[in-house]
């Protein structure tokens, strides 16, 4: 007993509280954005302001949150240790975010960085990663405030609702490092711009009652950034996104905007339901890729009388919506082609399915992309929660 | 004492003889003398010519006669009504041509009208039964003494339990006196198995203990080893069941009590049941009952009483009030502190600005707030009764809201320590949430120099400690360690009473069934009787 007491005693002396800080000594990295300036890493990080949130919170939004400090060194981790020269609390970087890369520092390739975030303990492999259009520190520094307090919070948001808009797909380090290491895929993320804003009630201020606007500008995804390895070559376009987003992540909830047959009114469909696999058809020595997706569909919303219920009309409802989503994939593949690259994982795909094949294709990959047939396949299963056309027109008829 | 000596040059006697603690055995070898005056006069020497003792001297045609009681301890009528016969009866019993002579107390021995008399041949004998409250009748030239049953004083009535009270069940509750109590548990267990040993222990004291247990439920060698371990006994004074409590159990140096406390007399019985033994304790409404297990720790006698639903969340409940007590504010101080990573990010932040004014260390923070509530509990717990509303204002203004105005600690501080507080007051048991409450201390230093690592190696040694824990030879964490199947279903959850068919594995092994035919459901049978009637319609 005496001894199991004296045990626990050194236990608590000799260990010492190597590691102990205190929660209000640290400072919380909401989201950081990292450029390169020739030589040196540029790092920006804004920081969860304690102080400044205390304020209360009845209306909406107060505009941006948060403490902006600017560092730069030799190598990132540098750069990232001589953020401790300006701020007086320890970086703390387990609560980060988001990071965005500036689009030069992508082009010139993010290996030292990747290896940094997969080292460090502190960043998490969880983490968004972004891209910007032009430098990054322009935008962690110009954001204005949305509803979220920090431009951290507000990435995270905009990951969580992505999905949503069918826009971007959204990737993190683990991601990002996957996608690395694995054959036959070429990583991404996804792009961020600056868009100016108008007098939206994401940002003001609400002083003696008296709501001014402010202008400024906010942070939008957009477009995505192809890697070869890791370096980024290039940017599939907004209205490209969508294709890689058939085969990788099918967009429930995508809308397509399609014509009323025999009309040029416009009719759109949501996705209800939505699934998309692959298979590689053999034939002899030739292969040959089959892209297929198929999914259910519900009327949105039509600006013609039509009762476009009827079997006809949602035939060619079908047929259109599947030529639409065609389309979309082959302009992505195109588009990737163009830059070398795979992001779609097609490569990774033949490895798993015809290991042997791939072995002979893989040096020039992607070039060697088989030939690719669609196999998509569309089925109207709802016009929402009434029928026929739209109620106005009815009465108009009349 | 060696200065005392130098002075008075002699050696100074701080030693009666005999010790008060040998004077009752001592005076067992001194038998009665024959002449009464003679006995009256030493019966006033070993009483010290104490103010309450009543010597009553009688003169009947036959001889010398003497009551001998203590004033208070006995019961007036009584006493008056044996005078009664004594005075009034047996003159004229004598007048009639009765000559009883020398015989004089053989005859009242089967003469009075007094429920139990016995007769003593020593003075050890009749001085202790004076000291329980019998009445000694001498005879001159007899040497032997009648101790007539006339026991009675002042007790509190039978009330509803204090500690542990409850919505539904009974409402009556232990009292001091351990006659009452004996009767209590009788009215409960109306069959002759229930075996009840009565013993006398603490040298000064000589308070009444009686061990009771059902012959045939119980085991054997846990009955054995009771009566062992009280045998060993040697004590000047028993005030309360806990003086025996802590000489008598298996490991005195734990933290954990390994005796059950009981005031109620249902749990008592209960306990029988099960196989338990009993130790009453005369002078406290605490009874003992071993062997204890963890987890009897946590179960309340009114699970048995609500739907077993019910019961089932709130042992959970109970659980997780152990769990919080013992660990809540360590967690967050290690969390704060070590793993500010594991917090949720919008709650990181929210800590970071609470503690922002907060000059003192998470770790000094929360020590200095659970010192303050366990303060506020004693005070509490001490304070004349009409002064407990001040004390829960000073606690809810002071702690509640000044501290966290004035800086000293943070507001979410006052969330743990407070949750931690009301948690510990969650077990049926006192003694568990004592334990808990000092514990939480040594996890608090742990967790403050180690973070996470600390805890868990805290809680790696507390478990070590409870699974090697045993009261009266049975694991103290039976039966979760040893894992009893069959014993689970009245662990964490109560099974209905159609299915808790069997005793407790180990304790109740000398007889396991407790229902020996299983419910009938007739009614669901007539049900569906009722159902195929319908049908052919």
């Amino acid at each position: 007993m005496k001894r199991w007491i004296l045990l626990l005693f050194c236990l608590c002396f000799l260990a010492g509280c190597w590691d102990r800080r205190e929660i209000n000594e640290l400072a919380f990295v909401s989201s950081a954005a990292i450029d390169k300036d020739g030589d040196r890493w540029h790092v920006t990080v804004e920081l969860f302001e304690p102080g400044g949130m205390q304020g209360e919170k009845s209306n909406s939004a107060k505009g941006r949150q948060g403490w902006l400090v600017e560092a730069a060194g030799e190598s990132i981790f540098s750069a990232i240790r001589n953020l401790a020269k300006v701020v007086p609390r320890r970086v703390y970087w387990s609560h980060c975010q988001g990071i965005i890369l500036g689009e030069e520092a992508a082009k010139e390739g993010l290996a030292e960085f990747l290896d940094f975030c997969v080292r460090d303990q502190e960043v998490r492999s969880s983490v968004l990663l972004f891209v910007s259009h032009g430098k990054a520190k322009k935008l962690v520094i110009e954001t204005v405030g949305s509803i979220d307090d920090t431009l951290g919070l507000q990435l995270a948001g905009l990951a969580n609702i992505a999905k949503l808009a069918s826009s971007n797909l959204v990737t993190t380090v683990r991601d990002f490092s996957v996608d690395l290491a694995t054959d036959g895929v070429s990583p991404m993320l996804c792009g961020l711009k600056l868009v100016p804003t108008k007098t939206l009630p994401g940002s003001f201020s609400s002083k003696d009652g008296d709501v001014k606007a402010a202008s400024g500008v906010k942070v939008q995804l957009e477009g995505q950034a192809l890697f070869r390895q890791t370096k980024m070559v290039g940017w599939l376009p907004e209205n490209q996104v969508r294709g890689i987003l058939w085969i990788l992540n099918p967009p429930t909830g995508a809308i397509i905007n399609v014509k009323v047959p025999g009309t040029q009114q416009r009719v759109s469909l949501e996705l209800v339901k939505v699934r998309s696999n692959l298979q590689l058809k053999a034939n002899g020595g030739e292969r040959r890729l089959v892209i297929g997706v198929e999914g259910e569909i519900s009327l949105g919303g039509q600006a013609s009388s039509r009762n476009l219920n009827l079997a006809a009309s949602a035939r060619s409802l079908q047929r259109q919506c599947e030529a639409v989503i065609r389309n979309e994939i082959q302009q992505a593949i195109e588009t990737a082609m163009k830059l070398q690259v795979d992001p779609f994982g097609f490569g990774h795909f033949i490895h798993t399915k015809d290991p042997k094949y791939w072995h002979r294709v893989r040096t020039n990959w992607p070039e060697k992309l088989p030939p690719i047939s669609y196999a998509i396949e569309m089925k109207l299963v709802s016009s929402g929660l009434k029928t026929g056309g739209p109620a106005l027109e009815r009465r108009l008829d009349k | 004492m060696r200065k005392l000596r130098r002075k008075t040059g002699k050696k100074v006697q701080f030693r009666h003889d005999p010790a008060p603690e040998e004077l009752l055995q001592t005076l067992n070898e001194v038998p009665l003398f024959s002449e009464l005056e003679a006995v009256l006069e030493k019966i006033q020497e070993i009483f010290g010519q104490a103010a309450d003792l009543v010597t009553r001297r009688l003169k009947v045609n036959s001889g010398q006669l003497a009551l001998v009681y203590l004033d208070g301890m006995v019961n007036k009528t009584s006493v008056e009504k044996v005078l009664n016969e004594i005075l009034l009866i047996r003159p004229q019993a004598e007048d009639a041509g009765l000559r009883l002579g020398t015989d004089l107390v053989r005859w009242l021995e089967r003469g009075l009208a007094v429920g139990n008399v016995k007769v003593e041949e020593s003075f050890g004998g009749v001085v202790r039964g004076i000291l329980n409250g019998e009445t000694a009748l001498l005879a001159d030239g007899e040497g032997e003494a009648l101790l007539l049953e006339t026991e009675e004083f002042e007790k509190r009535a039978v009330s509803e339990p204090q500690v542990e009270a409850l919505v539904r069940g009974p409402r009556e509750g232990f009292v001091e006196n351990i006659g009452t109590n004996l009767t209590m548990i009788r009215r409960r267990l109306r069959h002759p198995s229930l075996r009840v040993e009565k013993l006398v222990l603490g040298d000064l004291t000589n308070t009444k203990v009686a061990v009771l247990y059902l012959e045939g439920v119980a085991l054997e060698a846990v009955v054995e080893e009771v009566r062992r371990r009280i045998r060993q006994i040697k004590i000047d004074g028993v005030l309360e069941s806990n003086y025996l409590e802590e000489l008598i159990e298996d490991s005195p140096f734990s933290i954990f009590p390994q005796i059950g406390t009981t005031e109620r007399p249902d749990r008592a019985v209960a306990s029988l049941l099960e196989g338990r033994v009993l130790i009453l304790t005369d002078g406290t409404p605490f009874v003992l009952y071993v062997p204890m297990i963890f987890t009897s720790l946590i179960h309340s006698p009114e699970d048995y009483y609500h739907r077993w639903h019910l019961v089932l969340g709130i042992r959970l409940l109970r659980t997780l009030g152990f769990f919080i007590t013992l660990f809540l504010p360590s967690v967050y101080i290690a969390l704060t502190t070590f793993h500010q990573e594991l917090i949720p990010t919008p709650l990181a932040i929210s800590l970071a600005m609470q503690r922002e004014q907060v000059p003192y260390p998470a770790a000094v923070e929360a020590f200095l707030m659970q010192l303050i509530f366990e303060i506020l509990v004693e005070a509490g717990l001490r304070l004349p009764r009409p002064l407990g509303q001040a004390i829960s204002i000073v606690g809810a203004l002071v702690i509640g809201e000044a501290a966290v105005q004035a800086g000293l600690v943070s507001a979410a501080m006052v969330i743990v320590i407070s949750t931690t507080a009301i948690a510990a007051f969650l077990f049926p048991s006192y003694e568990l949430s004592l334990s808990v409450r000092l514990l939480r201390f040594p996890m608090m230093l742990l967790s403050s120099v180690l973070g996470l690592f600390g805890i868990f190696y805290g809680l790696m040694l507390l478990l070590t400690h409870l699974v090697q824990l045993r009261s009266f030879g049975l694991p103290f964490m039976t039966p979760m360690a040893p894992f009893f199947a069959r014993d689970q279903h009245d662990e964490l959850f109560r099974a209905p009473w159609w299915a808790m068919r069997k005793r407790p594995k180990i304790i109740g092994s000398s007889d396991p069934m407790r229902q020996t035919s299983s419910i009938s459901r007739k009614h669901l049978e007539l049900e569906a009787e009722v159902e195929e009637r319908k049908k052919e319609k």
